[in-house]
């Protein structure tokens, strides 16, 4: 009896730790990949650097005056008042992040000189991208000890300047690899799928990202001119920038995977925020946001006259618009406005779409709306369907600042500065006259337009450059134009060159609509700049630098 | 019948004679609690010794007793013993359960069977008839106010309510907290309570703690619940069928005020025909027009005086319960046979839910040493309801007073029920809502188990058990088109008048399988005199399957048909998800015992998992336990009627939990941001790593106590004090974004509780006839959070609103914080000098803790012959709860707080104002708010925004059960030849509820699920109580 049990114990025991590691080696995932490969990561790294731009530009938006509360919604606290907490724009923080750690699993699976070599080239390039525009809105960010997972739970912060050399080196790197050639029979190229930006590595999409590379490094520059740490910097790595306008963005850097207006994950993110979703039901943030009666008065004649942009940019522009609010009727040139804080009844009322969703088709036609506007490829502006591109950088942006880098005062780079400026303007106008296929459609060119523009307002140095006669009113002209260009697209960089520069012009402490975009809840109040996140607090408290207010100035700002 | 009776007289006399001082006394043994004979019941004559019979199959005896027998003792075990006095004639004779007895076998961990006397640690046993009693459907509902150391909330109502079950209190930070779940020795997931045939159930042994439950393992710390379904019964077939039918009614519905309608101005009451809010001029009487003109030229006038519809919109729900049981064995075999249909419709309007279950369990002796037991249970259950509940709540409290909302039923041919129609334009008619999304849910669950026992000597037994247990459901949820008339959205009101229902449909499957098997040696011997060796060697193999695949579409091409096949847009979204874990354990477990009253017990068993890293997936868990009875040790104790038994116990053990389910170790890639887009992939890397060295939760504690009888058994008492230690928890710390991720899962946290569980239980009344029992039980229960990790201080449990359930280091667990008024340092409450208005302040602050400090359950039953009547109470205490819905109740003005200063202006109570030119604050007697109406009341800053004002003291009383039932004596019965009983009663649920004044809202059980308790919204529909009636009958 003894040897029945214990046949039948150790029998147990056996069978039970032999199978036991067989039996237990069921944990592989059936559901998601736990591994990946560089080819199918690169758009990814594009894709969410291009939306992470979208936190970036709601940003830029309240701060700098492009946009306001709509009537019949409530509840704006800090776009109100500034008084930014750590929970405040984090998107900025977090999408960027996110984009560079894909980046980063392309550089750490991909060499300089390896046969996925232009994969690495182009995932620099967006590390590098995402990179400048997290320095320009937080200073010191983590860069050195970043991206390594476990390795770093708490990597500690670089300061900017470091963060600045070591960005513009790479993207110098980047730019080296692109310009190597492929090997025969090893090199694999970046096909048009797996970069939604330039279409991959041809000749053409090679020199398109080495365009963006020296815009990106072009931008660096003029921003670190100011910045102490950087001056001597600055004079040096110069030498690296192209000597001609051909060497930096000539067209909008426009990111399209493939944007579909029949499936709702695939709309155009800035589309979805603002306009119609998949069944055309509207969006609430469209119809709670409106544009500012400041942004507005560089469009209808207050400041400047531009009714080519501002016909194309916001919906009922010029026209007389009557809205019924409570029991009183009110009627108002279009497009509706309001002034950031103004909340006392009777406030306008957005519409269906929002007013970025401006409807302008060439040929022109009504206004469409719902699923009709979501599939519109005749529409141009601003807001242009659910199948647009989302823009990493304008080439507006591009020949802007050229123009300010070839002032004799600031001499980065050679060059005409006038003619530049007015490059910038029919970038612009060449931006908002494009359909979603990112094809100017307007039958009147866009230099033209531009001259329409130019000699509309031939009494403002702001347009016609020939009437800024000092630097500091050439400055005044180059920035406005941006100011203007970046308009509801890249709205961040206008409040970036309002903190460099001063312009567009306000008047400070006033509560005019026109005179300034502080809030009037605020009017004295605009800050200089937001908070890192509250989860740096939380969980990297060692490391995130913890003096620093909304007062707290950024190393460019004026 | 006269020559009968003369008969007999006659026989007993010539018997008398015949055998000198000698009679025959006969009659029936049943039990009290279901009326059925118990046959093998031990009768003896208690004054001469030897003298002694059992009784029949049918419960009969006869014995012939001498001339000085004067009293008959019965004993059975599991019942208390009963001493009668000799009658003549058929002696009717019903024993009492007693579930308190030393020599009572109770189930614990493993299947394994052991006598209370050797329990080390706390257990309750409910007895069918207790679980029963108020004929509730679900079994965990049952439960509540019976159990120290329980607590039930509702996390979800409706049809068929889900209970959230904690023994002992929150212990996993973010990890399962529920009790385990067992059936006859099959580890089922915890909705099976719900789903479970209440009258099927033998008993159930609650194992309060981790340590009774230890022999599981990595499933042990949250306790168990140990349930055995009924087996047949010796004797003859013995069939029941009963009938209950219960209506469901609102109970307590929040306070609504009845004052002012419709208006939404700030500063003024202004009368605004489609307006949800209800800001305007008080009720007078006069006659109103609501809504917009129609496209006919019509317009609804109804008088401006409030109506009850708010509360009349709730049906009156109706549950029909039809039970069916057979049960019989012989001396081989045994069968029960049970089926049961549950039919309910719910206070939610077209809500509905139906289950049907069967059961077959078995037992057969193939020969003396080698037996089987068996058992199939088939459940299935169909739901028919609305997805859009708090939708649909919400949109009543956005009714003024006088609208009259029930006249609104027909939408789809009075047009002013109909969405073009509706007079508010804001918010839809519910009704609309109700029937526009909906969903159909259909679960089957199967489970079967088979053991077989060989004894292979008196002392050597083996048993192998497998059994399965599997899910499978499917469901359609589906919003339906709807296109509005040009002439609506041509008045250009709203977005809900403006805007189009696309409509969409989803389709989900999926099923859960999980198959067991098990293999045990048990080995019972006395190892020298007077000890005893009880050891269990076991091995167990576990593996859960599941899947769930679904499919969805929106923008339907016709109204009413929900095909995903049919839609405008051309995508279809779909998903799949599969998993396997399995799981390894070798187990011990040892019970020695001395004499009769000493007894150490210890168990071992070694887990591994699938889920956890290869190198930290074994792991150990040890526990022991001793109990000491001291009335049978110390001889001056033994035999006295004061004490009658005095136990000692105490134990300690580790227990697991593993928080972790299939695939979590490593990092995946996803298509995300709308990829594939034109046959070319884009996988990103996701935010979430691991720590390559994940081991499960360790709970260590420790429990010590004493269970007590008295008085001859008529007072018992259980006293027992836990303390555990929770280590190790599995949670995803928020990480920096900049290290490329924002979530790592790791071991960190630790959580304490601590507690008391008291069990007092009187037989205040006993006689023949009479029994009067009265009970309670109380638990005071303290949670803390010691610590998170290192960089965390705080984890959220819930998500979106003004206040939140947290884990927050060195507080109770779980609290709540949220936004609280600014109050200055004498604790008034600040307000703006200029308008009066005070306001929130900017970080959160603490407002309460959630889990409830005192639960104290109250139960009587008196029984009269065939009469029983049973009740319980509870009481909960010393928590606050968070009333979520302010919008519903505030920003409508719908909320009777609104009201409570008749929308004047007021001065804020307690409230101080900042005086610039001193810099002081200053007691403010004369500030009054800008406007006592709308523009307080309805607005975010002010009101709205501060948590402070929805959290409430969240004590209750309640009155859960009440039962009355009758047993029809047998004589009633009369000529029914093949009835053996019938059995009619009422019974009632929920019937009050007590709350302090300050809780305007709802009933405190009802929470959000998870570990986020003390949150309530409004997707649970009020509060109800529950009557009805039962007949049964015994074939």
């Amino acid at each position: 009896m003894r040897n029945i049990l214990k046949v039948a114990v150790l029998g147990a025991l056996v069978i039970a730790s032999s199978s036991c590691k067989k039996y237990l080696d069921v944990n592989e995932n059936p559901n998601n990949p736990t591994s990946s490969t560089p080819n199918i990561v690169l758009p990814q790294a594009i894709l969410l650097t291009a939306n992470s731009t979208t936190a970036f530009d709601d940003f830029g938006g309240w701060v700098a005056g492009y946009k306001a509360n709509a009537g019949g919604y409530g509840g704006f606290g800090t776009e109100w008042t500034y008084q930014y907490t750590t929970a405040n724009y984090t998107g900025m923080w977090s999408g960027a992040f996110n984009a560079i750690n894909q980046a980063n699993f392309v550089l750490s699976n991909t060499s300089s000189d390896g046969p996925l070599k232009y994969y690495n080239a182009m995932a620099r390039i967006m590390k590098d991208y995402n990179y400048q525009r997290l320095v320009d809105q937080y200073g010191d960010v983590p860069y050195s000890d970043a991206g390594q997972g476990i390795a770093k739970l708490s990597p500690k912060y670089d300061k900017y300047d470091a963060v600045y050399k070591a960005v513009y080196a790479d993207l110098d790197s980047a730019i080296a690899i692109l310009n190597s050639p492929a090997e025969t029979n090893v090199t694999v190229n970046v096909t048009d799928g797996q970069d939604p930006l330039y279409g991959g590595s041809t000749a053409a999409g090679k020199t398109k990202w080495v365009q963006l590379a020296n815009t990106i490094k072009l931008k660096m520059l003029v921003r670190a001119r100011k910045a102490t740490e950087l001056a001597s910097w600055v004079t040096t790595a110069k030498a690296t920038l192209p000597t001609t306008s051909a060497g930096y963005l000539t067209d909008d850097a426009i990111v399209n995977p493939g944007f579909n207006a029949n499936t709702a994950s695939q709309f155009n993110p800035k589309w979805s925020t603002n306009a119609w979703d998949v069944n055309g039901t509207a969006s609430g943030t469209g119809l709670s946001r409106m544009p500012t009666p400041w942004i507005l008065s560089f469009y209808n004649g207050v400041k400047l006259t531009d009714p080519d942009r501002g016909k194309a940019s916001y919906a009922s522009f010029g026209a007389n618009v009557t809205q019924t609010i409570g029991l009183t009727t009110i009627t108002f040139v279009g497009p509706a406005t309001n002034q950031l804080g103004y909340d006392v009844d009777p406030v306008k009322r957005s519409v269906s779409g929002s007013y970025w969703y401006s409807g302008l088709q060439i040929p022109a036609a009504t206004r469409v709306t719902g699923t009709n506007a979501n599939k519109n490829q005749n529409n141009v502006g601003i807001l242009k369907s659910a199948t647009m591109g989302q823009v990493l950088m304008l080439a507006a942006e591009s020949y802007l600042l050229q123009a300010e880098a070839s002032m004799p005062s600031v001499n980065l780079v050679p060059g005409a500065t006038k003619s530049l400026f007015e490059s910038g303007i029919t970038a612009s106008m060449t931006y908002l006259y494009k359909n979603s296929a990112n094809s100017y459609i307007n039958p009147t060119p866009a230099a033209t337009l531009k001259d329409t523009y130019v000699a509309a307002n031939n009494t403002s140095y702001l347009a016609n450059f020939d009437l800024a006669t000092t630097d500091e009113q050439k400055l005044e002209a180059i920035i406005t134009q941006k100011y203007i260009a970046v308009n509801f697209i890249n709205s961040e960089e206008g409040y970036n060159e309002f903190r460099r520069t001063g312009y567009p012009r306000i008047v400070q402490g006033s509560t005019v609509a026109t005179e300034t975009f502080a809030s009037l809840k605020a009017p004295n109040d605009l800050p200089a700049r937001v908070l890192y996140p509250a989860t740096e607090f939380q969980v990297n408290a060692e490391n995130v630098p913890t003096d620093v207010t909304t007062k707290t100035k950024l190393f460019y700002a004026k | 019948m006269k020559k009968l009776i003369l008969s007999l007289f006659i026989f007993l006399c010539v018997a008398a004679s015949a055998i000198a001082q000698e009679r025959t006394v006969t009659g029936t043994v049943s039990s009290r609690e279901d009326n059925l004979p118990i046959p093998g019941v031990s009768v003896r004559v208690k004054e001469v010794s030897g003298v002694g019979t059992q009784t029949s199959a049918e419960g009969r005896f006869s014995l012939k007793v001498p001339a000085s027998a004067k009293t008959l003792v019965f004993t059975y075990l599991g019942f208390s013993n009963q001493e009668v006095p000799i009658t003549s004639g058929n002696m009717r004779v019903s024993l009492n359960p007693d579930a308190t007895s030393l020599t009572e076998v109770v189930i614990t961990a493993g299947g394994l069977s052991t006598t209370r006397a050797q329990l080390g640690t706390a257990t309750t046993t409910i007895k069918a008839q207790q679980l029963t009693q108020a004929k509730q459907t679900n079994v965990a509902s049952a439960l509540t106010g019976k159990v120290a150391g329980l607590q039930l909330n509702t996390i979800s109502s409706g049809v068929n309510p889900s209970y959230r079950l904690v023994l002992r209190g929150n212990r996993s930070l973010l990890g399962n907290n529920q009790a385990l779940v067992v059936v006859d020795n099959v580890i089922v997931p915890s909705s099976i309570l719900g789903n479970l045939n209440p009258e099927d159930i033998e008993d159930l042994q609650v194992l309060n703690g981790g340590g009774a439950a230890a022999l599981y393992g990595s499933e042990a710390s949250n306790g168990a619940l140990i349930i055995t379904t009924k087996k047949g019964k010796k004797g003859a077939p013995v069939i029941r069928v009963g009938q209950t039918v219960n209506a469901e009614q609102v109970s307590y519905y929040p306070k609504l005020q009845t004052r002012f309608g419709s208006g939404a101005d700030n500063d003024v009451q202004i009368y605004t025909a489609h307006e949800n809010q209800q800001y305007g001029p008080a009720f007078d009487g006069s006659m109103v027009e609501i809504g917009d003109v129609l496209e006919d030229g019509s317009i609804q006038t109804i008088p401006y005086s409030p109506n009850n519809s708010r509360k009349e919109f709730w049906n009156t729900g109706l549950t029909s319960q039809t039970d069916f049981t057979l049960s019989t064995a012989d001396d081989i075999s045994s069968y029960y046979v049970s089926a049961q249909y549950v039919d309910t419709k719910g206070t939610t309007p077209s809500d509905k839910y139906n289950r049907f279950s069967l059961r077959l369990n078995g037992t057969r002796a193939f020969t003396k040493k080698f037996d089987a037991s068996y058992s199939v249970n088939y459940i299935q259950n169909r739901y028919d309801i609305t997805t859009a509940t708090s939708s649909m709540y919400d949109q009543i409290l956005q009714t003024a007073a006088h609208i009259p909302l029930t006249a609104y039923q027909d939408w789809e041919n009075d047009k002013f029920a109909n969405p073009n129609g509706y007079y508010n334009a804001y918010y839809a008619n519910p009704y609309f809502t109700i029937d526009n999304s909906r969903q159909n849910t259909r679960n089957d669950y199967l489970t079967g188990n088979v053991d077989f026992k060989f004894k292979a000597t008196d002392w050597l037994s083996f048993l192998y058990r497998a059994n399965i247990n599997t899910s499978n459901s499917s469901n359609k949820t589906r919003v339906n088109k709807f296109v509005l008339s040009a002439y609506t959205k041509s008045l250009g009101l709203s977005s809900l008048k403006n805007n189009d229902i696309p409509g969409s449909v989803s389709d989900g499957e999926d099923y859960a399988t999980q198959l067991f098997s098990e293999f045990q040696a048990n080995i019972k011997k006395e190892l020298v005199k007077d000890v005893r060796l009880d050891l269990t060697l076991g091995t167990s193999l576990r593996n859960n399957t599941a899947k769930n695949v679904g499919v969805a579409a929106s923008g339907l091409t016709f109204a009413g048909l929900y095909n995903v096949a049919h839609r405008l847009a051309a995508n279809v979204t779909g998903s799949e998800s599969n998993s396997t874990v399995r799981q390894q354990g070798v187990y011990g477990d040892l019970r020695l015992g001395y004499k009769d009253y000493l007894y150490l017990h210890a168990s071992g068993r070694n887990d591994w998992f699938s889920t956890l890293p290869i190198a930290s997936r074994s792991i150990f868990y040890p526990s022991v336990d001793a109990s000491f009875i001291v009335t049978n040790a110390v001889e001056a104790l033994k035999n006295n009627n004061v004490l009658n038994t005095l136990k000692l116990r105490a134990g300690y053990s580790t227990v697991g939990n593993v928080n972790l389910g299939a695939y979590s170790l490593l990092t995946t890639f996803g298509q995300s941001g709308g990829y594939p887009y034109n046959n070319n992939p884009g996988y990103a890397i996701s935010s979430t790593i691991y720590n390559p060295n994940l081991k499960p939760e360790k709970t260590n504690g420790f429990e010590g106590g004493f269970d007590a009888e008295l008085w001859n058994n008529r007072i018992t008492a259980s006293v027992t004090y836990f303390n555990t230690r929770t280590v190790d928890q599995i949670v995803p710390v928020n990480i920096s974004a900049a290290s490329g991720f924002s979530t790592y899962y790791t071991n960190t946290g630790e959580v304490t509780n601590e507690g008391l569980e008291n069990t007092l239980n009187i037989v205040a009344f006993r006689n023949r006839n009479w029994e009067i029992n009265v009970g309670g039980n109380y638990t005071f229960n303290t949670n803390k959070v010691v610590s998170i990790s290192n960089d965390i201080s705080r984890l959220a449990l819930s998500s979106g609103g003004t206040a939140q359930t947290y884990a927050q280091a060195g507080m109770l667990y779980p609290v709540l914080l949220g936004s609280a008024f600014q109050r200055d340092p004498e604790g008034r409450i600040i307000v703006d000098a200029r308008t009066g208005y005070p306001s929130a302040t900017q970080s959160i602050q603490y407002l309460g803790n959630t889990s409830p400090k005192h639960i104290l359950g109250l139960n009587t039953s008196v029984n009269f012959k065939g009469l029983r009547l049973a009740a319980v109470a509870e009481y909960r205490g010393g928590y606050a709860i968070f009333n979520s819905g302010a919008d519903g109740f505030e920003f409508s003005g719908s909320g009777e707080r609104t009201v409570m200063y008749n929308r004047e202006r007021f001065v804020v109570p307690n409230s101080s104002y900042l005086d610039p030119a001193t810099n002081t604050y200053i007691a403010n007697t004369n500030i009054t708010v800008r406007d006592g109406g709308a523009g307080f009341w309805s607005q975010s800053s002010p009101n709205r925004a501060i948590a402070e004002n929805y959290v409430t003291n969240g004590a209750y009383w309640k009155i859960r059960e009440i039962s009355l039932s009758y047993q029809l004596p047998a004589r009633l019965l009369g000529d029914l030849k093949y009835v053996k009983g019938v059995n009619i009663s009422a019974q009632g649920r929920n019937l009050f509820l007590f709350v302090p004044k300050e809780n305007l809202y709802t009933d405190p059980d009802y929470t959000l699920g998870n570990n986020a308790i003390g949150i309530n919204t409004l997707s649970q529909t009020p509060p109800t109580r529950f009557f009805g009636g039962t007949v049964t009958l015994t074939f």
